[in-house]
């Protein structure tokens, strides 16, 4: 008591001495410290990676069998490269699963809990707030990723990997993480329950996985037999249809990467090249961007996008319905 | 001097519903302010516009000075904010969780470890320390949530409903600290709907109801406004001689006197040796009022041997009025008064003047429940 009444004589404002650090440091740290103490203690995260790392393995191993067995009929084929698509499709299926589900509570279980108001009345910003919300609940996430690391590395090993494509798998398992992500924390912001805010995040994500590449598939291979059969299609028109088709579809991670991989095995560069005729002959040559960019890129746009939106969502006084009438006079 | 809280024409409205209509409210530093209104009365959307929770629809407020709408950060460093509910952390000590908002508040760490144990020896938690916060009980998290509010010792405290659903015990307790804080001169808003609790802790009052202040003002001010007459309280020594006709008959002869009704004493002593002391003593005052002339009343008795009057070392005067009192129950006279002060003193001169055996004389204050009953039923404009 006394040493409250003490402290009540010094202003709260008080800056601090020059060797201490900034408040908006010491705000940051400890944002993230209870965010990150929140998703790691216990035994939960220990857990859920051990056996996460035991499937991981486990997978493989089929994997690795499988393409052994297929391996006997055509001894060319290097094994690594079914091991290395294998785990990468594995883990990018892991990140879209588990990345909303990861981020689908951050603000709605704030809410739930009856804490958000507490939060919203410290000087904490909403973007410091948010940013180590989504921070906290991805590291877990990158954390399972990195986790993979020595398994990819088996696939170098057992060749028909280079590692440019550990790489681009990489920048894309990342990518989607953020995205999806922020998808999740979007709809935690929108939705109160957290359990609403998961389901709307699934049938969002599912939107470019599943629903996004059959519809662009059907259309673009209609298109495409039309423009094949038609031997006056004018060039611009198939850059056209080429283009629109294979933006949309390299917004599927899945396709994306798998379009990259026909890439690097037709010998093209990684990152543009010309494709000829690609719609019969007299359809011109089309200026193609690697698909892999084309989803990063838009992945990243994406995040930035869904990150603002939460912003605004998680305004405390969102919904309040109303805008003064008029200034009044500090009194 | 500057008021810490002011509102001006503050409104809120959902859709069609009026939560606050125009509210003006000027609360001064140090105040212990407490917040009343039945349920959906507007209490709580005040106090998250003050907090900075939700916009109002129009009008404006200041805390400390700060705009809450144009400068909601710095309205954030002057309050401390505890809602009617609130939730804690999974996974997070008592020490973790004082840490935390500390550091929101960007406190460094050398000076949070400090902090930390005072605001913990300050609400009796310190035994808690290293237990986690989802382990205590109601009242410990309540104790726990108003030592958050002070970790950055904001000059307003906002508490709404503090003390909702805890046990007497843990009331008792946290109306304790709430003095504690207000002794520390901090500006307390709180409300609740037990009033007598209001009444006990704060010394200035607001009374809402539909989002309209009905009232607003120290609780003393409040009560005498609502007031139409003072009322006196007066005890009377039980006298035979006098009846009850007599008494009221004496009393209405005063002037300014307005209604009298007279009521037998419950609490009238009944041999327990302290009570005759304490009649004793009351006797003995009335002695140097009453002289013993004139018959004896014929009721009178003498002191039952069972009394240890002798061991008082009272008079036989003393004694017999002693006995009366032992053996007969005493009055309370409710006289309804019109008159100042000054007109109050010269009622009780009247009353010896008259020759009535008064051993006690006060006035009924009327209590914070009376002035909410009436304001709320538009008595009072």
């Amino acid at each position: 008591m006394t040493a409250l009444a003490a402290d009540s004589a010094t202003p709260a404002a008080t800056p601090p001495p020059s060797d201490e650090q900034s408040p908006g440091w010491v705000r940051a740290q400890g944002m993230l410290a209870k965010e990150l103490r929140g998703r790691m203690r216990g035994p939960r995260a220990f857990v859920v990676l051990s056996l996460y790392l035991l499937f991981l393995v486990g997978f493989t191993l089929l994997i690795y069998f499988l393409a052994k067995l297929s391996a006997t009929s055509n001894p060319a084929t290097p094994i690594g490269k079914p091991v290395f698509l294998g785990l990468v499709a594995f883990q990018l299926g892991l990140v879209c699963f588990l990345a909303p589900s990861f981020t689908a509570g951050v603000i709605s279980g704030e809410r739930e809990r009856q804490t958000y108001d507490l939060l919203m009345t410290t000087p904490l910003s909403l973007t410091l707030i948010i940013a180590a919300k989504l921070f906290a609940a991805l590291a877990y996430v990158f954390l399972l990723i990195i986790a993979a690391l020595p398994l990819l590395a088996i696939s170098l090993f057992l060749g028909g990997v280079a590692p440019e494509e550990v790489l681009i798998a990489f920048l894309m398992l990342f990518a989607s993480a953020l995205l999806f992500g922020t998808v999740g924390l979007c709809f935690s912001a929108w939705v109160r329950s957290t359990i609403g805010a998961a389901a709307l995040a699934y049938g969002a994500m599912l939107i470019p996985v599943v629903a996004l590449p059959i519809v662009a598939a059907t259309g673009f291979s209609f298109l495409a037999a039309i423009l094949s059969s038609n031997n006056t299609t004018s060039p611009g028109l198939a850059a056209a249809v080429y283009y629109i088709g294979g933006f949309i579809l390299s917004l599927n991670p899945f396709i994306a990467g798998g379009l990259t991989e026909a890439i690097i095995a037709a010998n093209k560069s990684l990152f543009f090249f010309t494709l000829s005729s690609p719609f019969g002959s007299g359809s011109g040559t089309v200026f193609a961007i690697g698909p892999w960019i084309i989803y990063t890129v838009m992945a990243l746009l994406g995040t930035v996008f869904f990150f603002l939106l939460s912003l605004r969502l998680s305004r405390p006084t969102r919904g309040g319905g109303g805008r003064r009438r008029g200034p009044a006079a500090q009194p | 001097m500057t008021p810490i809280v002011e509102t001006r024409g503050l409104t809120k409205r959902y859709g069609p519903f009026q939560a606050l209509e125009e509210l003006n409210l000027t609360i001064e530093p140090g105040v212990v302010f407490g917040f009343i209104g039945p349920n959906g009365a507007g209490k709580t959307t005040s106090m998250r516009i003050l907090a900075t929770l939700l916009e109002p629809t129009s009008g404006e407020a200041w805390v400390g000075g700060y705009s809450v709408s144009r400068e909601p950060k710095s309205v954030r460093q002057v309050i401390g904010y505890m809602p009617d509910n609130f939730g804690v952390y999974d996974n997070m000590k008592v020490r973790e969780y004082l840490d935390f908002f500390a550091a929101a508040y960007g406190l460094p760490r050398g000076r949070r470890l400090g902090l930390i144990d005072d605001l913990l020896a300050l609400v009796d938690l310190s035994e808690k320390k290293e237990g986690y916060v989802e382990a205590l009980s109601r009242g410990m998290k309540q104790r726990l949530c108003l030592a958050r509010t002070l970790v950055h010792d904001p000059q307003l405290l906002i508490l709404d409903e503090p003390a909702s659903g805890l046990d007497p015990r843990a009331r008792i307790e946290l109306r304790a600290l709430l003095r504690q804080l207000g002794a520390l001169g901090k500006t307390v808003i709180v409300s609740s709907h037990i009033l007598t609790e209001l009444a006990d802790i704060c010394d200035h009052v607001g009374i809402i109801e539909r989002g309209r202040l009905l009232a607003s003002g120290s609780i003393t001010e409040m009560l005498r406004q609502v007031q139409t007459n003072r009322v006196v309280l007066v005890r009377m020594i039980a006298d035979a001689r006098m009846s009850d006709e007599d008494i009221a008959g004496r009393v209405r002869s005063i002037g300014g006197v307005l209604d009298v009704a007279i009521e037998p004493l419950a609490s009238t002593p009944r041999g327990a040796p302290a009570a005759v002391a304490m009649e004793a003593t009351r006797a003995r005052a009335l002695s140097q009022i009453i002289p013993g002339e004139g018959p004896p009343p014929p009721h009178l008795q003498p002191v039952p041997a069972a009394l240890p009057v002798d061991m008082l070392g009272v008079s036989s005067v003393e004694q017999r009025l002693v006995a009366v009192a032992a053996v007969a129950p005493a009055r309370m006279v409710r006289i309804e008064f019109d008159g100042d002060d000054y007109r109050l003193y010269q009622l009780l001169g009247e009353l010896l003047t008259r020759g009535l055996p008064v051993y006690g004389f006060t006035e009924e204050v009327g209590d914070l429940e009376d002035a909410f009953m009436r304001i709320t039923r538009g008595m009072v404009a």
